[in-house]
Formats: C-alpha cells, structure tokens, sequence
C-alpha cells in the first residue's frame, strides 16, 4: 500500500509533541515492520528535537512541515522548515564520530545515518532547509 | 520508573515506555537524584523500554558519569533487541555495561 500524507505543526515543544503524534496515527495505518517503524519515530526525533534547539536564531513562531510517503519497500520522509541552514550529510566536528567516548555531542546524528537508507539536502534561496529521509521498509538482519 | 534495592550496594531501577525527548524531561530530574547522590552501584532492567533515542543516551551517559564520579558503576541489562541495535549503533557499551540478564548486571557491577 502507498501512501503521502502531509502534516504540519508548530516549531516548540508543544508542536513537537502534536506532530508526533500526527506522525504515529499514520504509521498506524500501515502494517510496517518493528524496525521500519522505529526508524522512523527516531528519525522523526532527531531531527524535530534538532530544529527545535538549534534551528531558530529568534524568538517567532516558526512551522515545521513535514511529508510521510510510504512505499513498498522504503519510507520516504521530507522535513521542511525555516530555520538556520543544517545538512546532516557534512562531517561532523572531529571527536563526533565516535560521541559516547568523546561525548561532545553529534548522537542524534550518528544515529540519523545509522538508521538512514539515504539523506538528501537542499536550502532554497527563501532560505527553507528541505531535508528528505529515506528508511528501508524491509528488514535488514 | 521503580525503584528497589537489590543490598546495601547496589539499587534496580526499572524503566518503561519511551526514553525519548518527552520521556527523558518526565525521569531524568528524579534518575539523577535516586543514582547519582547516593554513590552506590545500579543496575537498569529496560525490558520495558520501548524506545531510545539520543536524548536518552544522553541521560544515560550522564548518570553513568556522575555514579563513576562517587566511585559507583552503572549496568542495564534485558534490553530489547530494537534498542540494543541503537546502543550498539553509537557504542554505548563502550561505556555502560550491558548484561544479559539481572544476575549478569549485578556481576558486572560487583567486578
């Protein structure tokens, strides 16, 4: 079964906790495997809970919008939002690679290309950060 | 989060749900003030721990860190195959044992 949906919710620990709710009702609707759902609830984490910290350099209410495409055998999840640029495909700050023994920080993106399939990046020139997210919907191991 | 003690040396907490960024604000504040003042060994049962992101490892690292500091040891053990998987995606056992079982736990943190 494919499907697009499309939510929206507000940059702020409030939206943070709407969205991913909005996010669990449409996985819900779809018979994805343990792994493939994890994935995707952590992604969803990373880089919600990442915006939220990092992304604004004001005090504006800010959107995020996000778009949950499930196909066959991947998900596809597209995050847009209006806050300071931020491709996770650069390297990371040295000592990052390797964050329990070093704990500087980086995690929650070791984590995001840990269980990543492909990241994609682009800020527009209307200064919008479009990061898209694919998870594999099949198991791995 | 439950609380028990195992002895006199070490406490069992025993975890549930989601350790991600809304589950850490509602423990970390009391796991903190349980494990880390007392200087005494813990182990962690997360047999029902459904969920870790990073926030968690997080949390989980800064206990561990604070416990070593009052010269105690951290060990979780019962960890859920999809978690362990994220454990061992960023090397947690690198720094907090991981048991296979209770008694495996308390092995570790009585070496």
């Amino acid at each position: 079964m494919e499907s697009r949906d499309v939510l929206t919710f507000a940059g702020s620990r409030a939206g943070f906790e709407q969205g991913f709710g909005q996010l669990r009702a449409i996985l819900d609707r779809h018979p994805l495997q343990p792994r493939t759902r994890y994935r995707c609830e952590l992604v969803f984490e990373e880089i919600v809970s990442n915006i939220i910290r990092h992304g604004y350099a004001d005090n504006q209410e800010h959107r995020i919008s996000m778009t949950v495409a499930i196909h066959g055998d991947r998900v596809e999840l597209h995050f847009e939002d209006d806050g300071v640029p931020f491709d996770p495909r650069q390297p990371m700050p040295a000592g990052a690679e390797a964050p329990p023994r070093s704990d500087c920080g980086g995690r929650g993106l070791v984590l995001l290309r840990s269980v990543a399939e492909h990241i994609d990046y682009e800020r527009t020139p209307q200064r919008r950060n479009h990061l898209r997210v694919t998870v594999a919907a099949h198991e791995t191991t | 989060m439950e609380v028990t003690q195992v002895d006199d040396k070490i406490t069992k907490v025993t975890l549930n749900g989601r350790l991600d960024t809304p589950g850490v604000d509602q423990i970390e504040t009391r796991l903190v003030a349980t494990l880390v003042p007392a200087g005494k060994s813990a182990i962690v049962d997360f047999s029902g721990v459904e969920f870790v992101a990073s926030m968690g490892i997080r949390m989980l690292i800064s206990v561990a860190r604070g416990m070593r500091q009052r010269r105690a040891k951290l060990a979780i053990y019962n960890v859920p195959s999809l978690v362990q998987e994220i454990f061992e995606n960023v090397g947690l056992s690198d720094i907090i044992p991981i048991g296979s079982d209770e008694t495996d736990a308390r092995r570790l943190v009585s070496s």
